[in-house]
């Protein structure tokens, strides 16, 4: 009982999660400022800007539905920190673990997103409410491809856990390099539900001021972010888990370094995606996702259950 | 949703870098109308300046605007020198057009990023104002500042060009002509650029003589008007340049000249370089200037700047009337966003330049009416000449249909 | 797939590079000494014929009778606008542009400035020093005019690509 407590609240539950996320938002900002020849912020920069929100005034917009607009952040924050929990991470077995678990995270890290968008709803305010029908309209773009690419290597496994598609592809050896398309696919959707450029269209700055934030202030914006940061951690752990399937039967100290080697590896190509383009449009944004991404991840069941079908024979 | 919405863009938001205000009405996330409100910078320079000598006026003309600084201030000058009579050395000539196109280049660099950074590409502003740094190093090199150079006096220049800073300034013009081939390279091929830039604010060659567009708005246009090239003032007559224009009409053909400009910026700087003139730098010039009116037009980065000074024999100036570009530009914005997207507003707006403190004037009401229709307008003037002038204009025929 | 992310070798051959910003109060960048920065002030060249408080544009300087044929000259920092239009008109040459240019200052006293008390090395912070002599100041500015020459000989423009 104990056990399972220390499990959760500290390692690799919540503070581990908390760290990590804090690592990540850093990683993040200075891979990206170094890549545009600046400086970039010192290591304890986000850890900072959490503390500085935390000590701010909390402002409430007079016509927002005061409770909603409270509890929404929690909201964010415990379903993706709930999301790393069946996430495994040093060993296959996640902490939690049942049959089917790989669709139940991409379900529940869909709640940080309705969570956003019921945020700028519920805030009352124009730049909010635009933001917020922006998240909706990008979540219907990218929510489909996600889910084919994340669940294609499944297929091949006859297996939606992540214990099992691990053990799985372990035994075979360097098949998981089958599942690169969807593996793409899952980089670029988890770009757009990260909200991060090319795609960050529902905070869009310079458009729409902060999107569905544009009200939140003090402690209640402080855990949209961190929200934000965890949400970034465990898509990546989900990614690394789902298509990096090795490294998780070396023991705890070598399992935590792959395992945050590849989480590194997520946040790096993230982070040179979300440099090196310009912010496309909403409509070019349904436009590419289902023009390209959706055939993509059709692409990449296809092949796996031909490969499937070729396998049984 | 069928229910329309208002958006204020403005006068307090992230995109605009001074007070506008633009209310975009959307259906959807589509532009239905755009209503521009301008006046929230009014600061009362033309006032000012009939209040001053015209040695102060220079440095308050000087601070209209922070990027075309020097724009402003020549313009001024050449009216008041136009007045006054004053032979201007030809080695002023040169340093003025030479500080007038670096100018063009660090507002144009600026421009890049700015319009970078409103679709949402930072990492190209970055890059972009990193190498704007050199030319603004060069220019507080030459001129002792970064932003008002305060490099022009009445009847000269202040600042001479010594052979080292020659030799500094081509060094520097060669490391920006690569960095601004690349900036080419990467507007024209980088796809999520073009597809955020094509086919966007469109602005057709009629409308954009209709509306009054100048500058590189216009010449985006097809509209190949470049007042350096009409109105050869300062040094442009010595000098082989070309008028670049594009005929894409939209934001991407507006980012195109700007690139264009700054490369031919490159090559007049060199020629200017190579044939600078050996005379002294300024003649001397009266504290009073005689009685007189004079315009005076001159090709700032944003486009045609016209300036209009009414003397009267003190050492202040009875009227100075400034027409800052934008003034001119901004009339397009709202038909250039006909059906576009809410993304589109700000990098259409940004796509003209905007400077709205320089072009921030007065509204006088007319018997408690605040607009007046162009006939109306040109009937109070009509009346007012003939009143106060004793000039018919009655018979002037306008080239427009009223 | 040739022209999605162009930039994507530059921004990766940026990361290797030194950072273009500078970590400001801590690291400082060079500039040049024609800098139209502080004004400075001579006060045994000036004859107090007030011309620059004439031209200034900004009511900026003051120039008042410290004794007989010595002047003091008083520069409202606040009101200051760098035009240096006081150095072109001084017809003895008492005023020169520095390359001073940090002056922020948290209290408003401070941005009143008697020039000719200030002493070359309290410059950063415009503190006005009192008890100095004209010449020990004299002296003191032509050292450390000399200094800074040493130190920022050399190419003065600095070009990222270098």
């Amino acid at each position: 009982m104990i056990l399972s407590l220390i499990k959760i609240l500290i390692f690799p539950g919540f503070l581990f999660v908390f760290v990590l996320a804090l690592a990540a938002e850093y990683a993040d900002r200075k891979l990206y400022a170094r890549m545009q020849t600046r400086i970039g912020p010192p290591w304890f920069q986000p850890f900072a800007d959490f503390v500085k929100l935390l000590s701010k005034e909390l402002i409430i917009p007079e016509l927002a539905d005061r409770t909603i607009f409270r509890i929404l952040p929690l909201v964010a924050c415990a379903a993706v920190a709930a999301a790393f929990l069946f996430i495994p991470v040093y060993n296959p077995e996640s902490l939690f673990s049942f049959k089917g678990n790989i669709v139940a995270v991409i379900y529940i890290l869909t709640i940080p997103t309705l969570t956003y968008f019921l945020a700028g709803w519920y805030s009352r305010s124009l730049y909010s409410l635009i933001g917020s029908m922006r998240v909706l309209t990008q979540m219907f773009s990218y929510e489909v491809p996600l889910l084919m690419a994340v669940l294609a290597p499944g297929i091949l496994a006859s297996s939606w856990t992540f214990s099992e598609v691990i053990a799985f592809y372990g035994s075979k050896g360097s098949l998981f390099c089958i599942n690169v398309i969807s593996f793409v696919v899952a980089v670029i959707a988890v770009q757009g539900k990260l909200e991060k450029v090319p795609f960050d269209i529902p905070e869009a700055e310079t458009e729409i001021v902060a999107g569905t934030f544009t009200e939140y202030t003090g402690p209640l914006y402080a855990y949209f972010k961190l929200a934000m940061n965890i949400q970034t951690v465990s898509a990546a752990a989900l990614l690394a888990a789902v298509f990096m399937p090795f490294g998780y039967n070396l023991g705890f100290i070598l399992g935590i370094i792959i395992f945050l080697l590849k989480i590194f590896l997520i946040i790096v190509i993230l982070a040179v995606v979300r440099t090196i383009f310009a912010r496309i449009r909403m409509d070019q944004m349904v436009m590419f996702c289902w023009k390209y991404l959706t055939p993509l991840a059709l692409l990449q069941i296809l092949i796996n259950i031909i490969i499937k079908a070729a396998a049984a024979q | 949703m069928s229910k329309k919405l208002v958006i204020p863009i403005g006068p307090q938001h992230p995109a605009l870098k001074e007070p506008a205000s633009f209310d975009v009405t959307l259906q959807g996330e589509k532009v239905e109308n755009i209503l521009v409100k301008l006046g929230y910078n009014h600061r009362g320079i033309e006032k000012a300046c009939e209040s001053k000598p015209y040695l102060h006026d220079l440095y308050l003309i000087e601070r209209v605007c922070g990027i075309c600084s020097h724009s402003h201030a020549t313009c001024f000058l050449q009216a008041v020198e136009e007045i006054a009579g004053l032979n201007i050395p030809m080695r002023a000539k040169y340093i003025r057009s030479l500080i007038g196109e670096m100018e063009r280049i660090h507002s144009h660099l600026l421009w890049l990023g700015v319009a970078a950074h409103e679709i949402g590409f930072d990492t190209l502003l970055m890059y972009t104002w990193r190498d704007r740094e050199i030319i603004m190093d060069l220019l507080a090199l030459l001129t002792g500042n970064r932003v008002n150079y305060a490099v022009n006096v009445l009847g000269g220049v202040r600042k001479d060009i010594s052979e080292e800073e020659k030799g500094q300034i081509l060094k520097a013009m060669d490391v920006l002509e690569e960095r601004t081939k690349y900036y080419a390279h990467v507007t024209t091929e980088e796809i999520t650029i073009k597809k955020r830039l094509s086919k966007v604010g469109y602005l057709s060659p009629e409308d954009a003589v209709k509306m009054g567009a100048v500058g590189p708005t216009g010449r985006a246009s097809k509209i190949k008007r470049d007042i350096r090239a009409e109105d050869k003032y300062a040094a442009y007559g010595e000098v082989d340049f070309k008028v670049v224009s594009d005929d894409n009409c939209d934001v991407y053909g507006r980012a195109l000249v700007r690139v264009g400009e700054l490369m031919e910026a490159y090559s007049i700087i060199r020629q200017l370089i190579k044939k600078l003139p050996d005379t002294p730098l300024k003649v001397p010039a009266p504290l009073k200037i005689p009685a007189g009116e004079a315009i005076s037009r001159y090709e700032a980065p944003r486009g045609e700047d016209v300036h209009y000074v009414r003397a009267n024999g003190t050492d202040k100036p009875e009227r100075v009337k400034l027409r800052a570009p934008t003034l001119a530009n901004v009339q397009a914005v709202s038909t250039m966003l006909k059906k576009g997207y809410l993304a589109d507003v700000t990098i259409v707006i940004a796509a003209i330049d905007p400077c709205f403190s320089c072009t921030d004037r007065m509204i006088i009401a007319v018997d408690g009416k605040s607009e007046m229709t162009w006939k109306q307008l040109r009937e109070h003037s009509i009346n007012w000449y003939k009143k106060n002038r004793g000039v018919d204009f009655t018979k002037v025929k306008l080239g427009m249909k009223e | 797939m040739k022209n999605i992310g162009t930039i994507l070798f530059e921004a990766l051959k940026s990361f290797f590079k030194k950072p273009a910003t500078s970590r400001y109060p801590y690291e400082k960048r060079g500039i040049h000494k024609s800098f139209a920065g502080m004004i400075s002030f001579e006060q045994n060249k000036c004859i107090g014929c007030q011309i620059c408080v004439r031209n200034c544009p900004a009511k900026a300087i003051k120039i008042s009778k410290a004794a007989d044929k010595i002047f003091s000259c008083e520069l409202y920092l606040a009101n200051c606008i760098f035009c240096s239009q006081c150095v072109m008109s001084c017809p003895k040459k008492a005023l020169h542009t520095t390359d001073n240019f940090e002056l922020a200052q948290t209290d408003k006293s401070k941005l009143t400035v008697k020039l000719e008390e200030l002493s070359p090395e309290s410059k950063a912070d415009v503190k006005p020093e009192a008890g100095k002599t004209a010449e020990s100041v004299q002296s003191n500015q032509d050292e450390s005019a000399a200094d800074k020459e040493a130190k920022t000989s050399g190419g003065q423009l600095s070009l990222p690509n270098e």
